[in-house]
């Protein structure tokens, strides 16, 4: 219950950590830096793959718990290992450098894949779990990876802007 | 200590008790960057890869336990 308590708040701490100004960037001496377009996608890249990752434990201990029987966690924690499968390769496109990995169609269709199958499985009812607090709990752990999904969306979006806004300011 | 990340915490604290400040401590020094983007950009990759890694043993292991054949 400890765990699922921590997964209902994620949405809070996504609030806290992806919201404007938290991420920070400072020189030796404590100075405020501006943190670059593509610092930002990586870095939000670097918590989806940790929110994902915490999802993942907080699903096994809920099942552990009986909360859950095996049979209700097996699809989440099925989805939950897929993305974390499939962002393998999104980080290795990522580790090519803005130039080539933000025009990448492979990065817009794995976010959007797992925006459109999280949220899918949370509506679907397939997962069988009566407890509406629950099924609300659970949901809102994949709302929580769906949401920085989003933002990574936008970021990449962002970066694509600039980039393209520097190419015409260049002519 | 940053003042804000001390007031960050008590709201923690406050909101979900122990638990959310274990999340929160596991994500807090991803958000704080040094000054140098190569550095910032690597370690963000290595931490990246390090937690889908984990995530794919940790789900492999749990199938296995119960039987259940996976895709991941």
């Amino acid at each position: 219950m400890r765990k699922r308590r921590i997964l209902s708040l994620a949405p809070v701490l996504l609030l806290l950590l992806i919201g404007t100004g938290c991420l920070r960037k400072t020189d030796a001496f404590g100075a405020k830096l501006a943190i670059s377009p593509w610092e930002r996608v990586m870095t939000h890249n670097a918590m989806f793959s940790q929110l994902n990752n915490d999802a993942i434990k907080g699903t096994i201990g809920v099942a552990q718990s009986g909360i859950i029987t095996d049979q209700q966690a097996r699809p989440i924690l099925e989805w939950e290992g897929q993305v974390s499968k499939d962002h393998e390769t999104v980080t290795a496109i990522l580790a090519k450098g803005p130039e080539v990995a933000a025009n990448d169609p492979a990065l817009r269709g794995f976010f959007e894949q797992v925006r459109t199958s999280g949220i899918e499985l949370v509506t679907s009812g397939g997962i069988g779990i009566k407890n509406p607090r629950t099924q609300q709990s659970l949901s809102q752990d994949i709302q929580s990876i769906v949401n920085i999904a989003e933002a990574l969306l936008s970021d990449i979006e962002a970066v694509k802007a600039a980039r393209a806004s520097a190419q015409t300011g260049g002519q | 200590m940053n003042p804000k990340f001390i007031e960050e915490l008590i709201q923690l604290i406050t909101l979900g008790g122990s638990t959310a400040v274990d999340l929160y401590l596991k994500l807090e020094p991803l958000v704080h960057l040094g000054p140098d983007e190569k550095a910032n950009i690597a370690k963000a990759i290595v931490a990246s890869d390090s937690a889908d890694e984990d995530s794919k043993k940790t789900v492999r292991e749990w199938m296995a336990l119960r039987g259940y054949s996976t895709n991941v």
